[in-house]
């Protein structure tokens, strides 16, 4: 059937090694395509391109990858689910073996970089925003990428809980305003640009010099501890996203990176105690 | 904690083959492919194990570590019970 006449929109970001291109006819699906698409500088030479198209045809949209069909799917949303599970898939397939996925929030500071590791919850992207409002340089707030030969972070607008919001009163207002989706009644996930809050965002690919596991004790007082290097790996470990559970050839790159790095057990407390704390630890 | 005459088969211990072992500062990481496991070894492990070359008993193990560490008896307990973990683990033959 014939695409009706009109205007295309399109998107382009990257993903590490892959550019990414997403051409659609329909504005609403462009305008959720924001919650993807990010703006961040990125270390990192482009070795790959997807270019794909999502067309409105009969109220669903059509997904083509050079011509060929990947997919129907009857809403934007879903048609913004699958566009997002694509794009970091095929990011994934252009990264060197021995590549693994790590639950971490990454920045520098006094030219060291650092990573905060960590499950869900013990806020990683509270504490990463809030040290990006007292001048460290943020570059992920939610998975780094351990490469051999260093480590980057994932290039993915910062996602801000909307029960998160109150304890960051300093965001400007209209970042409430930012892409979103609703996780839950009355619950949203906001997709944040660092730079959409004045902040510089560039993604490094390089060594890491201290590494934080955080712990949570919301409210409470922080502390840190510091930790043996191969506990370190053993609690990484824990938070690793696994390519492939047989494939163990990223634990070599892991253990390589992490060796180089100072390890710390940080029990996340106050927020701002916790951030100055942090902060006060890279400075010295 | 257990005795040297708990752990017959650590005559002269032997780390066994095929193991992919990463050196960190602090330790061990090693990957047993044959299990599938991973295993973190602190220090006294670590050289434990690289002790265990098939060559060296467990008393002779615990005298290197006394006069590498200058200690005033050799650790027998403590390789011991060292030992019969790595063995638990299968990591010595």
């Amino acid at each position: 059937m014939a695409r009706a006449a009109g205007p295309l929109f399109e998107k382009r970001f990257q993903i590490l090694p892959l550019e990414v291109s997403i051409v659609t006819s329909c504005a609403a699906l462009d305008q959720r395509l924001d919650y993807l698409a990010q703006d961040a500088r990125q270390d990192f030479a482009v070795t790959g391109r997807l270019q794909v198209t999502a067309l409105l045809e009969d109220k669903a949209y059509r997904i083509l990858e050079e011509g060929r069909e990947l997919a129907v799917r009857c809403d934007p949303d879903a048609a913004l689910d699958f566009l997002y599970s694509h794009c970091y898939e095929r990011a994934n397939t252009k990264l060197p073996a021995g590549t693994v996925m790590l639950h971490a929030a990454c920045g520098r500071l006094a030219g060291k970089r650092f990573l905060l590791i960590g499950d869900s919850g013990t806020g990683k992207t509270t504490l990463i925003l809030q040290l990006a409002a007292l001048g460290v340089a943020v570059e992920g707030d939610e998975i780094a990428v351990v490469m051999p030969g260093g480590i980057a972070a994932l290039p993915r607008r910062f996602h801000v809980k909307s029960r998160s919001l109150t304890e960051l009163p300093w965001l400007p207002p209209g970042s409430e305003r930012q892409p979103f989706y609703e996780s839950g009644p009355g619950s949203y996930v906001f997709a944040v640009s660092p730079r959409a809050l004045g902040y510089d965002w560039e993604i490094r690919h390089s060594p890491i010099d201290a590494v934080f596991y955080l712990e949570a004790n919301h409210g409470g007082q922080p502390r840190l501890e510091e930790l043996a290097r191969y506990r370190m790996v053993e609690l990484a470990m824990q938070q690793l996203r696994l390519p492939d559970a047989r494939d163990r050839s990223w634990l070599a790159p892991l253990c390589a990176a992490l060796n180089h790095a100072t390890a710390h057990r940080l029990i996340v407390g106050r927020l701002d105690k916790t951030a100055e704390l942090l902060i006060r630890k890279l400075a010295a | 904690m257990s005795s040297p005459a708990t752990v017959p088969t650590l005559q002269r211990p032997k780390i066994v083959s095929g193991l992919e072992i990463n050196k960190v500062a602090d330790g061990y990481i090693v990957y047993q492919p044959s299990r599938d496991r991973v295993h973190y070894l602190n220090h006294t492990a670590t050289i434990v194990l690289e002790l265990c070359n098939g060559e060296n008993s467990a008393g002779e193990i615990a005298a290197l570590l006394q006069s590498a560490y200058d200690l005033p008896q050799p650790p027998d307990a403590e390789v011991a019970a060292c030992l019969q973990q790595l063995t638990g683990e299968g990591l010595l033959a």
